[in-house]
């Protein structure tokens, strides 16, 4: 049999996209959380009435404040992925200075309030879009392809910041496949970690207390976290109950802002040596014990 | 040895990596049934203006932190702590978010301010997500200087609607009857203020004797019951223009009438041939229908907001409780089947709840059930509370609370939200009771 170099590499890089293909969704959809519109409303207030005792003559009808209808913003261009190619931001507890955040792009003022053309501004004037900074480029293919070997890499227990080479060693895939290939974790080890989960997150959810039918609202949401325990992906993936756009609105963001803490504050002790069972989780937010129905 | 390069073996990898790819998105199921009610910590920083208009910038910032506050759902962070200014951040620029996490701040509220070549306020303020990176909302606000009070009473709406998903009730009044002078001789006047005990003004003299004001859903437009000849006369005020007219005079009524949910109709009890029934008018044709007739004593009737229905409270069953009926009369119901007396009940504008005062063994209670009656919860108590009246919204109550002093009493409006934890007082200069909620500003 013909022993070629060449095809050995093909074969595990072949392997490799397969595995990027299939094992990891989050990396490969590169789905972007769903960014709400922003919208800019222009609105003449009425001014004041006021009545003097004891309310003798009539005073001038108040000049109506009309309320444009928002438009929504043109749908930002995502920021997961770039999350994910960065090194995740030190965390905050610490009195470490901020992470250096990114400076606003000269070319791209960001949600700018337009100015309002003076024939309309007398009038219900009608929103307009705002731009939103900070456009981070699409990941180009060569980059999630290297995501993926990172992430690969990062399979193996206690390896935090592995670099992305472009090329993997077979001794890297070996030792990926001998992550993979530890024992399943048992039922007693899921509900362990789900409960330690659990707890963190209720400690940074705020329950919609008072809200009409919020009791009924479940969100589900899908999250990735880095071996560190920090969230680089969190998701909606359901939310199940009737409730106004407002309300869902409301109670899917409550989630994700609990969640969206995590990216810089991390879940604590995870154990690091079962990053494979803690590294996906699908979290349910479920109020209705909570809220009673 | 090489033996690694073998096709059979690179086959025998390629399998095993594919196993491990169907593997890989294993997922750890967490189910989250806890969570906390703790208010959402939030930054609102000094409106950013420059001369003489700085301190406008600062007041309005202020009545935002102190609306959010007030709700209960909000912690406005004390503004000693933040790093970055206003100015800092610019009308047009995106805030260090490190900075405001770093404080613990979830949003942050940051606002501009500037002057029309009219001279009128241009105010604009951004609604941030400190942890997400976003911008929220973002809205400009236009008028006259005297009215930067509402202006930020809209703001705080606008950031308690993007978080909470309900509307807002800050942008709102309230009349009271304002109380003052010796039990003997209680002088009764009729007052208006913001929802926040601001721009206080009184209505009425204090000749007459005013009771129970009632907002109508739809305008700014209200009943109210004065004396007149010692016969009770119910008056239709409007608070925009001023104008007052007489709906008639109603020998042995308690209770101003209540609007219907369109403002067209009023829903009343009357004291006719000795007994006591619900009533119903037309306002534009000034026509009464009867709505009970039974040998009960039924009163305080309320509608619900889709109009089909009206609560009201009756003794018909041997005790004062609370009943529902179709809004033409028919299929009386009773509902309140705790200990103790019901009365007052009021529909919630979100039509979902019924608040309601109480009375057991010696002390009153404000509180809400279902619209049929289930899930009582009592909200606030007291030696004498009384009188509810739903925030727009329908998240929040306001009452009467009265408590005995040494020499006599002190009359007073308190609220209290839905949860009961978020008790506060109102401020009134003078007594005061029964409140009445206005809708939001238009």
């Amino acid at each position: 049999m013909t022993r070629k170099p060449w095809l050995a590499s093909t074969v595990m890089h072949a392997g490799l996209v397969v595995l990027a293909a299939i094992g990891l969704p989050e990396l490969w959809q590169a789905t972007p959380e769903k960014l709400p519109a922003v919208t800019v409303e222009l609105v003449t207030l009425a001014d004041e009435v006021a009545l003097s005792e004891p309310v003798p003559e009539p005073e001038p009808e108040p000049e109506p404040e009309p309320k444009s209808i928002p438009e929504p913003e043109p749908e930002p261009v995502p920021e997961e992925p770039a999350r994910a190619v960065e090194p995740p931001p030190p965390p905050e507890e610490m009195a470490a200075p901020p992470p250096p955040q990114p400076a606003p792009q000269p070319e791209a003022k960001p949600e700018s309030v337009p100015e309002a053309p003076e024939a309309v501004e007398a009038v219900a004037a009608p929103p307009l879009p705002t731009a939103r900074p900070e456009a981070p480029p699409e990941p180009q293919p060569e980059a999630q392809f290297t995501e993926v070997v990172e992430s690969l890499l990062l399979d193996r227990a206690g390896e935090e910041t592995a670099p992305a080479p472009p090329q993997a060693s077979f001794a890297d895939v070996e030792a990926a496949l001998a992550s993979d290939a530890r024992a399943a974790p048992s039922g007693e080890e899921t509900a362990t970690l789900a409960a330690l989960v659990g707890r963190q997150v209720a400690e940074r959810w705020r329950v919609p207390a008072g809200a009409a039918g919020a009791e009924q609202l479940i969100v589900t949401i899908e999250v990735a976290l880095t071996p560190d325990g920090r969230v680089v992906k969190a998701e909606v993936k359901k939310v199940a109950g009737a409730a106004s756009g407002e309300l869902e609105q409301a109670v899917r963001e409550a989630v994700l802002r609990a969640m969206n803490q995590f990216r810089y504050r991390p879940f604590r002790n995870l154990p690091p040596d079962r990053y494979d069972v803690w590294r996906h989780m699908i979290v349910r937010f479920d109020p209705s014990r909570i809220l009673g129905t | 040895m090489r033996s690694f390069r073998s096709l059979p073996r690179l086959v025998a990898i390629a399998a095993v990596l594919l196993f491990a790819a169907q593997r890989a998105p294993a997922q750890l199921h967490v189910d989250v049934v806890e969570g906390h009610g703790k208010p959402m910590p939030v930054a609102v920083v000094d409106f950013f203006a420059t001369g003489s208009d700085a301190e406008i910038g600062a007041a309005i910032a202020g009545v935002v932190a102190a609306d959010l506050e007030r709700s209960g759902l909000f912690a406005p962070i004390d503004p000693a702590a933040f790093i970055q200014s206003a100015a800092d951040i610019g009308e047009d620029g995106r805030p260090r978010f490190g900075d405001w996490r770093t404080i613990d701040a979830l949003a942050l509220v940051s606002g501009w301010l500037s002057r029309e070549s009219d001279g009128r306020l241009k105010v604009s303020f951004r609604l941030w997500d400190t942890f997400g990176e976003e911008q929220l909302d973002g809205y400009v606000y236009r008028g006259n200087e005297g009215i930067w009070r509402r202006i930020a009473h809209k703001i705080a709406d606008a950031v308690y609607e993007r978080i909470t998903g309900e509307s807002g009730y800050f942008d709102t009044r309230v009349v009271y009857v304002a109380e003052s002078g010796p039990a003997t001789d209680r002088s009764k006047r009729l007052a208006i203020m913001d929802q926040d005990g601001a721009n206080h003004r009184y209505l009425t003299g204090g000749d007459t004797l005013v009771l129970t004001p009632r907002f109508s859903p739809t305008s700014q437009e209200i009943t109210f019951m004065a004396y007149f000849n010692r016969t009770p006369r119910v008056y239709l005020f409007d608070i925009d223009t001023g104008q007052r007219e007489v709906l008639g005079d109603f020998p042995g009524m308690t209770f101003a009438p209540r609007f219907s949910p369109d403002g067209r109709k009023v829903v009343m009890s009357l004291a006719i041939g000795g007994n006591t029934d619900i009533y119903v008018m037309d306002l534009p044709t000034r026509w009464i229908g009867h709505l009970t007739d039974d040998p009960g004593i039924d009163t305080s009737p309320s509608f619900s907001p889709d109009g089909n229905f009206i609560a009201f409270t009756s003794d018909r069953g041997g005790s004062t409780q609370v009943y529902v009926m179709r809004a033409d009369g028919s299929d009386v119901r009773r509902i309140s089947f705790g200990e103790g007396l019901y009365t007052t009940p009021v529909w919630s504008p979100r039509g979902d709840l019924i608040a309601f005062t109480k009375q057991h063994r010696g002390s009153f209670s404000i509180g809400v059930m279902k619209t049929d009656g289930a899930g009582e919860r009592l909200l606030a108590e007291g030696f004498l509370v009384e009188g509810p009246t739903w925030s727009p919204n329908g998240r929040v109550l306001m009452f009467t609370r009265e408590t005995p002093t040494g020499e006599g009493k002190l009359v007073q409006l308190f609220s209290v939200d839905l949860t009961g934890y978020n008790e506060r007082r109102v401020p009134t200069p003078l007594d005061g009771s029964d409140p009445a909620w206005s809708p939001l500003i238009p």
